[in-house]
């Protein structure tokens, strides 16, 4: 009678912490842990990240740039740094980063790179090329693109989430 | 016994609990639509960021020698079947959801025309055709987007004779409750 006490109360302990771990996992969006774990060590513009709080973007740059609204959310334009903050009105987060700063780099990519270098970066880090554009590439709910003026160097690079993701 | 059962009522309670908190909040679509839609020159109502945009884009519309159109105009103009093109100047995605019935698109930079790309500024043109007396109407966004005054000055520069500008652009459209094609 003891041991079958013991043993239920085993049962009952141990599927609470599998339930306990299945819902911490389960309920963590894949998508977001993609961004966190893949796409953000890969994002060098001044320590700006995908998913970054505002406040800590500010914290990050100093001084506000710009504001102007998007039809997905607000950005601030910093000129001087030649980089380009959009954020998500519903969770005030960065939702995209563009930057034209050589000195800043996404996967590796710099603005002013050939562009054959950067597509052949892009495919290396399993994006897919979309078929609206040879600028615009893909992987799940990230979207990179890159802005050429003369369609020889990566002059500027944007990297954002979908706006329907955030 | 009791144990047992229990056990299996905690089991169960924690199920409830994974599938109501892992499940998605409710769509845009399910939630009650606002008067508007949240997006545009100053959702906030800003009197500061309307009148920034509004500087702007009176300096842009004086310097860019094109006309303007109203939403309400372009609407008429449009049920009038007259012969023009509408251009729309966003994303190629945002088109893809919805724009303005018979619009066409080539997406420009937000930023002015110094960003606009060789590619952008050869798409965009190209949808414009050959007869440089067809009205030719270019939207963005809203007020504070200026993809439609570069859109109207490449037009211009190009030869077409009667180019307008739709401040409102989409998000007025949808606001005035006119038809959208997808």
């Amino acid at each position: 009678m003891l041991l079958r006490n013991r043993a239920s109360r085993s049962i009952s302990y141990t599927a609470f912490l599998i339930l306990m771990l299945l819902t911490i996992s389960g309920c963590t969006k894949s998508s977001d842990s993609f961004i966190e774990k893949q796409v953000n060590p890969q994002i060098e513009v001044f320590g700006v990240k995908l998913m970054m709080d505002e406040a800590k973007v500010n914290e990050l740059l100093g001084s506000k740039g710009e504001k102007a609204m998007c039809v997905y959310g607000y950005e601030y334009d910093y000129t001087d740094d030649g980089i380009n903050i959009g954020y998500s009105s519903k969770s005030n987060q960065v939702r995209r980063i563009t930057s034209k700063n050589p000195e800043t780099s996404i996967y590796g990519i710099k603005p002013g790179m050939e562009l054959a270098k950067a597509y052949k970066t892009l495919s290396a880090n399993g994006f897919k090329e979309s078929n609206e554009s040879k600028y615009v590439y893909s992987k799940e709910n990230i979207i990179f693109s890159i802005i050429s003026m003369k369609s020889t160097n990566a002059d500027g690079l944007t990297i954002e989430i979908k706006p329907d993701e955030k | 016994m009791k144990k047992r059962t229990l056990a299996l009522l905690v089991v169960l309670a924690l199920s409830m609990l994974i599938f109501v908190g892992c499940s998605q909040p409710k769509s845009e679509g399910d939630a009650t639509k606002p008067s508007v839609s949240g997006v545009g020159t100053a959702p906030d109502g800003s009197e500061v960021a309307i009148e920034k945009a509004t500087m702007k884009f009176v300096k842009d519309f004086e310097a860019g020698g094109y006309q303007l159109v109203s939403t309400e105009d372009l609407n008429k103009w449009i049920g009038e079947k007259k012969d023009m093109i509408i251009v729309d100047t966003m994303p190629a995605d945002f088109f893809a959801k919805n724009h303005i019935p018979g619009a066409v698109n080539a997406e420009l930079p937000k930023t002015g025309m110094a960003d606009a790309t060789d590619e952008q500024k050869a798409a965009f043109v190209k949808l414009l055709g050959t007869d440089k007396e067809k009205t030719i109407v270019v939207y963005c966004g809203f007020v504070g987007c200026a993809r439609s005054d570069v859109g109207a000055v490449l037009a211009l520069e190009a030869g077409f004779k009667n180019v307008y500008r739709d401040p409102g652009g989409f998000i007025a459209w949808q606001e005035a409750g006119y038809a959208i094609e997808k």
